[in-house]
């Protein structure tokens, strides 16, 4: 074990190059968390590589000399994924953002996993293609953090999560070996690794390249902000359009918590008396558009929507999505601090637990407001407090856990998109028997049996984690 | 064959069987299947009376079934809600692109083979939401759960599709529902003269390289998907149709070579997985080809 962390990043500068390494106080407190800013702790240094080989000289080195090490994207994540759990080495894809090879023809492209999501789509765009996955974070987000965490957005509705559109891989496993998994063709036979590697937050290894599918830009795009004088008559709403046979690409809700800061930052107006939106958006070929948009308008009005608002233009259309896309932002005008909680249940559940959210935030005395995917049931309430307030601060921990409980008890789960991270590993047990987890700890040992790669995430208990975790847990308190 | 009816029994026939334990879905084994070994020692589990289903959430739809419930059995039932699984409509013609249309869960995602609608609504691997499935010790063990969206642990179940119940017996499954109001029509093309020949070759290739496989598959072809760029033909046995650059292939009636891994770091990878998973080949040995 080399002693200082001095020494440690001299070492990785002969390992890459001495610029591809960053070290000291300044660099250790940039990399300690992500946007989970609750549990932190510092790595010992900071690679930068620029390749796959790079990736791997480093994961080979750190398996020589015993040091851990952690891939990081952006540092969007909002589960504490790359927060090094046992310190050591944070790889960050951040040289790695270069397209390899796009194939027009055969819509797909090849890109280094550090390349933030939405230029991808901005490199095809004026051929009529783009990457699907949106996950709101998508300007600065990197490709590699989708996968790690199975991103989805808005739009996963209708089109699915990453993992859909991955088709094949590059990744440096836990030893540092190369390996290539899936190509440009989805559905070969064989056991599915893409399948099961997106998704599994860095622990099975890193991802150097991806090849992701392209889709056809739609033709045509309708888009409704409806306003409801109570989020039940909402929550039926949403029910009865999927249920009816419509899939609207997204379907949205936001309660009366984000409207208040939404107008208030962006003068969005609705009519008085109204306690909750949906947003919806239909696409695809105009035809079928028009005739989707006006059965969603039907359904709409038989639940006493107050208001329908159709986009005349793409301005309003864009006007339309940010109340959606920068809701979150606003709740940040009106309180020091935000967390938002990522739960699901079955979309029939939805009035119930909105119920239990609001009565939760009651009795802990701590503001919520609710805007989530609730095509998928995709809840994420968002509490606003003051994170000088310890007290606060516990409750809202407290009041996030309540929650994420009764998702389990009503048959969901305890994560839509987030990850588990490191943020929930304890909740796991909610979800899955020790036998569960025995099952899933084996699919991680495919890639290897050490415990360097991105310990202490996803599965409870692994070795040395419990007493690690007195160092970083809670430290923001 | 033994005919277990419940999961116990069916765990515990696992748990004891000292040989080799064969799962058969079916009275004959698919079509696409490379058969194990037989002996005093194999065990042959039949799950055909482990079927039924154990739950139908209509509002969400979600539906959590037995394995070896037919796929017939399961689209009726849902058919009464107006849902389905987003698989061609039973039409004699739809029956060649999925081979087994009759057949049990248990052996459509054992062999995740293509079908006539998988470009436009995905396939097993988009439609499970979670499984019951026995290891190769007896334990019975779930993954995911019956939320649509879910990120909790490894997506363990996404290996077991396709895997030919090499790694663990699938023997339930959540499943998401599709309106039949939403279905899309399919856009296979049957070679009329074709029609009702049963496939004993599935390829799929680049969409650039689809002209010139229908080409070279000639007179022998049965069907086309072009969304999917995949195509069913009946091949001479021992005969190889001419290979594209990045496609895959299954094939029906040709043994061993019904599957083919050309990647040996691939098969290194699959081999190590089979041995944590199944640590003494117990479960279908022989069904992947390579081990
Ligand atoms: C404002 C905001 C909005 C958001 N909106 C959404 C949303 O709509 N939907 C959604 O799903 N999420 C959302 N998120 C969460 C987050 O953006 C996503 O999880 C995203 O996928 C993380 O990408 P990243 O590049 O920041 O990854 P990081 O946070 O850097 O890493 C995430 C995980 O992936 C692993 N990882 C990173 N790179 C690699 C690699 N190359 N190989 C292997 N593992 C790797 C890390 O180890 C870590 O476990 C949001 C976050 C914010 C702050």
């Amino acid at each position: 074990m080399l002693s200082s962390h001095a020494e440690l990043a001299k070492a990785l500068q002969s390992v890459l190059t001495p610029d591809a390494v960053l070290s000291g106080d300044a660099a250790e407190r940039a990399y300690d968390c992500d946007a989970y800013t609750v549990d932190r702790n510092n790595p010992s240094a900071v690679v930068l590589p620029r390749s796959t080989e790079d990736v791997a000289k480093v994961v080979r080195w750190c398996n020589k000399n015993d040091v851990p090490f952690t891939a990081r994207g952006a540092g969007t994540g909002l589960s504490g994924g790359v927060l090094p759990a046992m310190g050591g080495v944070v790889l960050s894809t951040k040289r790695m953002t270069k397209i390899l090879e796009i194939d027009y023809d055969n819509r797909c492209l090849l890109a280094q996993a550090g390349i933030p999501n939405k230029r991808l789509s901005d490199a095809v765009k004026d051929r009529g293609l783009y990457f699907a996955p949106d996950p709101s974070s998508q300007s600065v987000s990197t490709i590699g953090g989708n996968i790690g965490e199975n991103a989805g957005g808005p739009h996963t509705l209708k089109y699915g999560v990453t993992v859909q559109h991955i088709l094949g891989l590059t990744m440096v496993d836990p030893l540092g070996e190369i390996l290539h998994l899936g190509g440009k063709l989805p559905g070969a036979p064989g056991y599915d690794f893409v399948g099961i590697v997106v998704g599994s937050e860095g622990t099975m290894g890193i991802v150097t390249e991806a090849w992701v599918k392209l889709c056809p830009i739609p033709k045509a795009v309708a888009t409704a902000l409806i306003s409801y004088r109570n989020v039940a008559d909402a929550c039926r709403t949403v029910a009865e359009i999927i249920a009816q046979g419509t899939i609207p690409a997204a379907l949205e809700m936001m309660d009366h918590g984000i409207l208040r800061a939404v107008r208030a930052a962006f003068g969005l107006e609705y009519p008085e008396g109204t306690l909750a939106m949906l947003l919806i958006e239909c696409d695809g070929e105009p035809d079928r558009v028009a005739h989707e948009m006006e059965s969603v308008q039907k359904v709409c009005k038989k639940n006493g929507a107050l208001q329908i608002r159709l986009a005349e233009d793409e301005a309003e259309r864009a006007k339309l999505w940010t109340a959606r896309k920068k809701g979150i932002g606003a709740m940040g005008r009106i309180a020091p601090s935000i967390v938002t909680h990522d739960g699901v249940i079955p979309r029939s559940k939805l009035p119930e637990m909105l119920e239990f959210v609001y009565d939760v935030s009651w009795r802990y005395q701590i503001g919520v407001a609710n805007l989530f995917h609730a095509g998928d049931g995709n809840l994420h309430p968002c509490f606003y407090f003051n994170d000088r307030d310890p007290e606060q601060v516990k409750s809202v921990v407290a009041a996030g856990e309540e929650i994420i409980r009764r998702c389990v008890e009503l048959g969901g789960s305890v994560s839509g998109e987030h990850g588990i991270g490191i943020e929930k590993v304890d909740l796991m047990p909610l979800m899955f028997t020790p036998e569960d987890m025995e099952f899933q700890a084996t699919a991680k040992r495919i890639f290897n049996d050490g415990s360097l790669c991105n310990p202490c995430k996803v599965l409870p208990s692994q070795k040395g984690c419990v007493e690690h975790r007195r160092r970083w847990r809670g430290t923001a308190w | 064959m033994v005919i277990p009816e419940t999961l116990e029994e069916i765990a515990n026939i696992v748990r004891d069987a000292k040989g080799t334990v064969i799962f058969h879905a079916r009275p004959q084994p698919h079509p696409f299947a490379i058969s194990g070994p037989t002996g005093p020692d194999v065990v042959a589990i039949s799950m055909s009376s482990y079927e039924g289903i154990i739950e139908h959430d209509v509002a969400d739809q979600v539906v959590v079934v037995r394995a070896g419930t037919t796929l017939t059995q399961l689209q009726s039932h849902l058919a009464i809600t107006g849902q389905c699984l987003p698989l061609p409509r039973f039409d004699a013609n739809y029956e060649l692109a999925t081979a087994t249309i009759h057949g049990p869960l248990i052996d459509k995602i054992a062999f995740n083979l293509p079908h006539g609608l998988q470009f436009q609504c995905g396939s097993w691997r988009d439609w499970i939401i979670g499984m019951k499935i026995v290891r190769a010790d007896g334990t019975i063990v779930k993954c995911g759960s019956k939320a649509v969206k879910n990120v909790a642990g490894f997506d363990v179940q996404k290996l077991m599709i396709g895997a030919r119940n090499t790694l663990g017996l699938v023997a339930e499954v959540t499943l998401k529902t599709y309106p039949i109001e939403a279905l899309p029509l399919s856009e296979v093309q049957i070679v009329p003269t074709m029609a009702g020949r049963a496939p004993n070759f599935i390829q799929r290739v680049l969409p650039t390289d689809l002209n010139a496989a229908i080409r070279s598959l000639g007179q022998q072809l049965i069907a086309c998907d072009r969304p999917s760029s995949t195509l069913w033909a009946e091949v001479r046995p021992m005969e190889s149709p001419r290979r594209f650059n990045g496609d895959w292939i299954m094939r029906a009636g040709a043994g061993p070579r019904n599957l083919e891994f050309p990647d040996a770091a691939l098969v290194k990878l699959m081999r190590r997985t089979k041995e944590l998973f199944d640590p003494g080949y117990k479960l279908n040995p022989g069904a992947m080809g390579i081990f």
